[in-house]
């Protein structure tokens, strides 16, 4: 799936200075093409994240548009939208994302529970793959960094979307983890899919199809 | 949270039990009192204190002369009429403190009778005698009163009032036990005729008469003994009744109010703790409504568990504290049938169920309405 995100921009109102209003990403453009893993870094604070998640349709742009296959995903209802990032989208997202009361193979299921659906075996096929058989009954407390961000990765697999978000999925990571995971990532985009991963990780270029930089709000590259 | 709901559940369930326990107990005294008037000795209703010997179940006794009952059948407006015979034991085998005695006479009695029948089934025999509900006695078991050997011929369904402690027997059954109680000197009336003394004479009044002309008639003509008015002695029940009732379900009331806000406090702190976790569900394709419902079902869930813990914890203690709730109200105190509380505890389960959904719709909404964007990009 091609996704193209035409002259999108965000700007937020800042709530305590009332309409004081800031630009989180000035007006840009890029598109994403299947097969690529395209990284976007910058530094912190820089709207990396604001960005990828108006291309993953969590935050609507305050201009433009994000067309996926030439369609505007931001004209789709809360319902259309919700099931089109279920079904066609992956997102790894920053930080601890695990339901702590869920153990990790319910985390990894979590996507098809939402809709109603069975796919365990698919899930025990990524636990397998993801090397995470030995801790898939455990709780997401007990996991290290590194576990918790190949169960993320998994359960963001499970739904087999054509495009994969990660955002700093290599944040509080190892070299080793760090490694494993840019492979794993690379792995799918060779599959077919459409990667996209916010880093700020030098070693994520060598893995990358298209590298953008993000600084202060604006996209180069 | 789940405990909050149970304390809701159980408020509910345990005030409405205990409400409906004092009406029936009032009704059931109602009930068994089955007269207009009773007639007693003057000192029974000073000396012996007859209204705390009916409603509050302190033994004792009194007796008059017989001639009263064929005075009284004179009396203008009486229509049914019966003795009764009274005696409180020293000990039995049956019960660790004293027992009320209370003699009917088969021939006109209109008032224990027919509830005894209930249980018995046919009529008790001299020297047979019939227990209340809470007495350690059963069916085919001997008794001792003053040396005279009772067989216990039925047990009585529980009632909730005094006559749940008392011993029935026919008239010529007591009055044999009242001449064994005077042969060893364990009777204050030492010089009372067995065979011809009476305590109470029950009367209800003849239609077209009014209860208090006839009650006014009676006392006016006679000094030594006094008639009262069946709902006169009990007026005072259903004051204390109608107070305590009301205290209960006022504080029912404040409780469960108190317990619905600690339980939206409770629900709105517990999503707020889990923004992160909604916003991932959100990022992984839930919609706003199904984040809303599935706030909602486990608020329900959780109430749910509540409320069933919280129904059955109440059934334990008023079940194993109702004898405790009674003599501390000191009134008639019936717990309700098995279907009449099977009702009581459905309608607390939705009550509580529904308090749970109402206090979770807050953050129902507030989860609906979630900037995802903001808390991911934040790491909240």
């Amino acid at each position: 799936m091609e996704i193209s995100a035409k002259d999108i921009k965000k700007e937020f109102i800042r709530e305590a200075a009332g309409t004081n209003v800031y630009t989180a990403v000035n007006t840009c453009s890029m598109e994403l093409k299947p097969g690529s893993l395209t990284v976007l870094k910058g530094r912190s604070g820089g709207g990396k994240t604001t960005l990828m998640n108006m291309l993953a349709g969590i935050l609507k742009p305050t201009e433009g548009q994000i067309l996926y296959d030439g369609r505007d995903i931001y004209s789709m209802n809360d319902d259309e939208l919700s099931e089109f990032r279920n079904k066609k989208t992956g997102y790894v997202p920053q930080g601890k994302s695990a339901v702590a009361s869920l153990t990790v193979r319910e985390n990894i299921l979590l996507p098809c529970m939402l809709f109603g659906e069975n796919a365990e075996d698919k899930a025990d096929d990524l636990i397998k793959r993801f090397d995470i058989e030995n801790i898939k009954n455990a709780y997401p407390e007990e996991l290290s960094g590194g576990e918790l961000r190949r169960m993320s990765i998994a359960r963001a697999l499970i739904r087999e979307p054509e495009i994969l978000f990660a955002d700093e999925p290599t944040g509080d990571l190892d070299d080793e983890n760090t490694e494993l995971v840019f492979k794993l990532l690379k792995e799918q985009a060779k599959m077919g899919k459409t990667v996209f991963v916010v880093t700020h990780e030098d070693t994520a270029e060598e893995y990358a199809d298209k590298v953008y930089l993000m600084r202060g709000g604006k996209l180069e590259g | 949270m789940i405990l909050i709901a149970a304390f809701l559940s159980f408020t509910v369930f345990a005030g409405t039990i205990v409400s409906a326990s004092l009406r029936n107990g009032f009704a059931s005294l109602n009930d068994r009192l089955g007269a207009d008037i009773m007639v007693v000795p003057h000192e029974a209703i000073t000396k012996s204190n007859f209204e705390n010997m009916v409603l509050q179940g302190n033994v004792g006794y009194f007796y008059m002369d017989g001639k009263y009952v064929d005075e009284l059948k004179e009396v203008e407006g009486v229509g049914k009429l019966s003795a009764q015979y009274y005696l409180a034991s020293v000990k039995s085998g049956c019960c660790s403190m004293r027992v009320q005695i209370i003699g009917f006479d088969p021939e006109t009695d209109f008032a224990i009778q027919p509830w005894i029948k209930k249980a018995n089934g046919k009529p008790v025999g001299y020297m047979d005698v019939v227990v209340g509900n809470d007495l350690n006695a059963f069916v085919g078991d001997e008794l001792s009163f003053f040396g005279e050997k009772v067989k216990v011929a039925a047990k009585l369904d529980k009632t909730g009032t005094s006559y749940d402690t008392a011993v029935f027997a026919t008239g010529d059954t007591v009055k044999q036990l009242i001449k064994a109680s005077l042969n060893k000197q364990l009777n204050e009336y030492a010089d009372i005729d067995a065979g011809n003394a009476v305590s109470c004479v029950l009367i209800d009044v003849a239609e077209g008469y009014s209860i208090d002309e006839v009650v006014n008639d009676i006392n006016i003509h006679n000094k030594k003994i006094e008639a009262i008015r069946a709902s006169d002695m009990i007026s005072g029940v259903s004051e204390s009744l109608d107070g305590v009732s009301e205290l209960v379900k006022t504080l029912t009331a404040v409780i469960w109010i108190l317990a619905l806000f600690v339980l939206i406090i409770a629900f709105y702190m517990m999503t707020g703790e889990r923004k992160k976790e909604f916003a991932v569900m959100r990022v992984l394709g839930a919609s706003r409504k199904k984040l809303a419902a599935i706030v909602l079902s486990e608020g329900m869930f959780i109430s749910a568990i509540g409320c069933v813990t919280g129904v059955l914890f109440g059934a334990l203690v008023i079940v194993s504290f109702s004898g405790a709730i009674e003599s501390s109200l000191g009134l008639p105190f019936l717990l309700p049938g098995a279907l009449d509380t099977v009702l009581v505890a459905l309608i607390s389960s939705l009550l509580s169920i529904l308090a749970g959904a109402g206090a979770v719709l807050l953050s129902a909404g507030r989860i609906s309405k979630l900037d995802t964007g903001k808390i991911i990009r934040s790491g909240e």
